[in-house]
């Protein structure tokens, strides 16, 4: 098997260990927020792997420190065989034009007053991509790639929809032609007509451009169409990952579980009147001890209360930290 | 037997600088007691503006230019504003998309939630008020009432804030609740809690609720009847599961079918509906939708399409409903 394009070790972000003025004259120390905490994955290349979960999960922050747009606390990403964490701001930076980013509000992630030309001009200029004479035909050949006119290289974002927003963010990250995207919920501001394009269209450029792309979502539907593999993140760590057939059809992880029967689906013969996962997510300044989701688990027992599960393989490519993996397929 | 809620020909103009916008179209439907009807459409398309103007709440210098809303007997769109408030909150309570913000951040919730009780005399003393949203709060789930009465909006977390807003509009029995995107802001495992709660009170005060979303998977899970809007008109309007089973708008079904699923197969390439809602400043000519529709012909982009009965119960706007076929819209793509 050939080395995989990304490889995440161990990666973990801490927030707020270092204690402020107050709090050092005071002498109290504050336990840290551990967003990210532990993770570990792989990417191969031209694949699409997906970070499902809900809000706090440490998915956008975790997405956002593979860029080291957020320093990681401990850990390694290697790309390409390179440990991003090692690199100093000019190499880091040289690194980008490898490592691209989608970002979630195509309207925020846009400069307003800027048109398409000097938005994607910029890259083109700064980066030294193309030779000044030639970034005009480099930008319409980018529009044409995501599908938008070449009318729009003289206009600024407010004369778009959502859709066509999304489409010159995804234009501006393959300005730089890099190798791998980060891209953070790209359709979750998009209304639900336009949402499809945007996905045909990443599916399109993936096979196109051999790109490779870490997928990050709240929607299991979206994941389950753009996905080769897959990871559930709750609370900081990643609770089960493997091929979207095994995320899809065999999940083991009593949460992913809870996610999958918790998701409307356009069934009218699908009504249930039991909610799928009884309480909520517990704070992340004090994660209960053992498995985090032990509080809202229906297979919690002791061991679950006291030791974190775990990575275990399940099968080739399925991983899951669960106590009672075993047991799960059937629901109590 | 008198709908609970008879909505006729609901027209809703806003000036702008631009021009005028049409953002509620001649929308009629009705609500009976104990349904849970279902509005939804695209962002722009309507549906929170058509609940706004139920209620009275179109900002200036935008308002209801026609149309009536015939609740309890009278048309609310001739009521005064005084008048108006006796409704809001008591027969009519609403629940908003964002309950955090729609809460005072300095206010105790238990203050908030008796505040509508005390305002149109459904409690008289305040240890009344608090013995009833102590039990009120009991009702939507909210653990450990007897204390958390006293916590600010900041102390709960999203989920708890939209039963916070729930128990609200519970509090002076109304017979009406309109929902206005009311577990967008959610995450899915909390979204199922809120809707399954909302069902079973539903169901169990026997109430009308209008759920407004823009997800047909929530649609579909929790509403007996549906109208699905598009630029301001209400494009489609039947019984949910015929909606899913049959759908007789283009616009519906190139919805149901550019949405990705849980169920199906994994593998089918989506079809995407081309282009993008109108501009409202310009609507194009004819029917609304036909830029993006497959089927449209001459007559679409001059004639103004109605909603018409295709079937009992199934309305329709479209003029060439006759020619739809399941496939229309893999043989439009491809």
């Amino acid at each position: 098997m050939p080395d995989p394009l990304l490889d995440v070790r161990h990666l973990s972000k801490h927030y707020g260990s270092a204690t402020g003025l107050l709090k050092r004259l005071s002498g109290a120390k504050s336990a840290p927020l551990i967003a990210v905490d532990d993770v570990s994955f792989t990417i191969a290349q031209g694949e699409i792997f997906s970070l499902v979960g809900e809000s706090g999960s440490g998915k956008t922050t975790l997405g956002r420190s593979l860029l080291r747009l957020i320093e990681p606390t401990t850990g390694e990403i290697r790309f390409d065989g390179t440990d991003l964490c090692t690199l100093d701001a000019t190499a880091m930076r040289a690194m980008r034009r490898q490592v691209q980013m989608i970002f979630q509000d195509p309207y925020s992630s846009l400069n307003p007053r800027l048109t398409v030309r000097q938005t994607i001009g910029e890259v083109l200029r700064v980066h030294a991509i193309r030779p000044v004479a030639q970034i005009d035909a480099r930008i319409t050949e980018l529009l044409a790639l995501v599908g938008l006119p070449a009318e729009a290289l003289d206009r600024t974002p407010r004369n778009f929809s959502g859709g066509q927003l999304q489409r010159l963010g995804i234009a501006r990250a393959l300005a730089m032609e890099p190798l791998f995207i980060v891209a953070d919920e790209p359709v979750s501001a998009v209304d639900v007509s336009m949402q499809a394009q945007i996905m045909n269209l990443l599916l399109d450029l993936r096979s196109r451009l051999g790109l490779t792309l870490l997928f990050i979502a709240h929607d299991l539907s979206v994941v389950r169409y753009l996905s080769d593999r897959v990871g559930v993140m709750y609370m900081g760590r990643i609770v089960e990952s493997g091929t979207r057939n095994q995320m899809f059809e065999v999940a083991r992880h009593p949460y992913t579980q809870a996610l999958l029967r918790a998701a409307p689906r356009p069934d009218p013969a699908r009504k249930g009147t039991e909610a799928a996962v009884r309480g909520e997510p517990p704070s992340p300044l004090s994660p209960p001890p053992g498995c985090h989701f032990h509080t809202r688990c229906p297979f919690a027992t002791a061991i679950c209360r006291s030791t974190p599960p775990p990575p275990e393989t399940v099968a080739p490519g399925h991983v899951v930290r669960c106590h009672h993996h075993a047991q799960t397929h059937v629901m109590p | 037997m008198m709908a609970l809620l008879d909505i006729r020909h609901l027209t809703t103009q806003i000036p702008t600088p631009r021009g005028t916008l049409t953002v509620v179209d001649d929308v009629s439907f009705t609500v009976d007691a104990g349904e849970c009807f279902g509005l939804v459409g695209e962002s722009g398309s309507g549906k929170s503006m058509t609940i706004k103007s139920i209620l009275g709440l179109i900002p200036p210098p935008g308002r209801v230019t026609g149309g009536a809303v015939l609740h309890d007997g009278q048309d609310l769109t001739l009521l005064s504003p005084r008048a108006m408030n006796a409704i809001r909150g008591r027969g009519i309570a609403t629940i908003v998309q964002d309950a955090s913000s729609a809460l005072n951040p300095v206010l105790r919730i238990g203050k908030q939630i008796a505040e509508s009780m005390l305002e149109h005399g459904i409690v008289r003393t305040r240890a009344e008020a608090r013995a009833r949203v102590i039990d009120l709060m009991a009702k939507v789930g909210i653990p450990a009432p007897e204390t958390r009465i006293d916590d600010y909006p900041h102390q709960f977390s999203g989920g708890m804030c939209q039963r916070v807003v729930i128990a609200a509009a519970l509090s002076c029995n109304p017979e009406l609740i309109l929902a206005d995107e009311p577990t967008t802001a959610l995450d899915v495992t909390i979204q199922d809690q809120i809707l399954k709660l909302l069902l079973a009170l539903q169901h169990d005060l026997g109430l009308g609720l209008v759920l407004v979303t823009h997800d047909l998977g929530v649609v579909a899970q929790t509403c007996q009847r549906v109208a699905v809007m598009y630029a301001g008109q209400i494009v489609e309007m039947v019984g949910t599961a015929d909606l899913f089973r049959q759908p007789r708008h283009p616009y519906t079904m190139g919805l149901l079918n550019c949405v990705p699923r849980l169920d199906g197969p994994a593998d089918k390439r989506l079809t995407p509906i081309p282009g993008a809602p109108p501009d409202l400043a310009h609507p194009p000519s004819g029917c609304r939708f036909h830029p993006r529709c497959p089927l449209a012909a001459d007559a679409c982009r001059s004639g103004k399409p109605t909603l018409t009965e295709v079937s009992p119960g199934h309305l329709s706007r479209c003029i060439r409903q006759d020619a739809l076929t399941a496939d229309l819209w893999e043989t439009a793509v491809a």
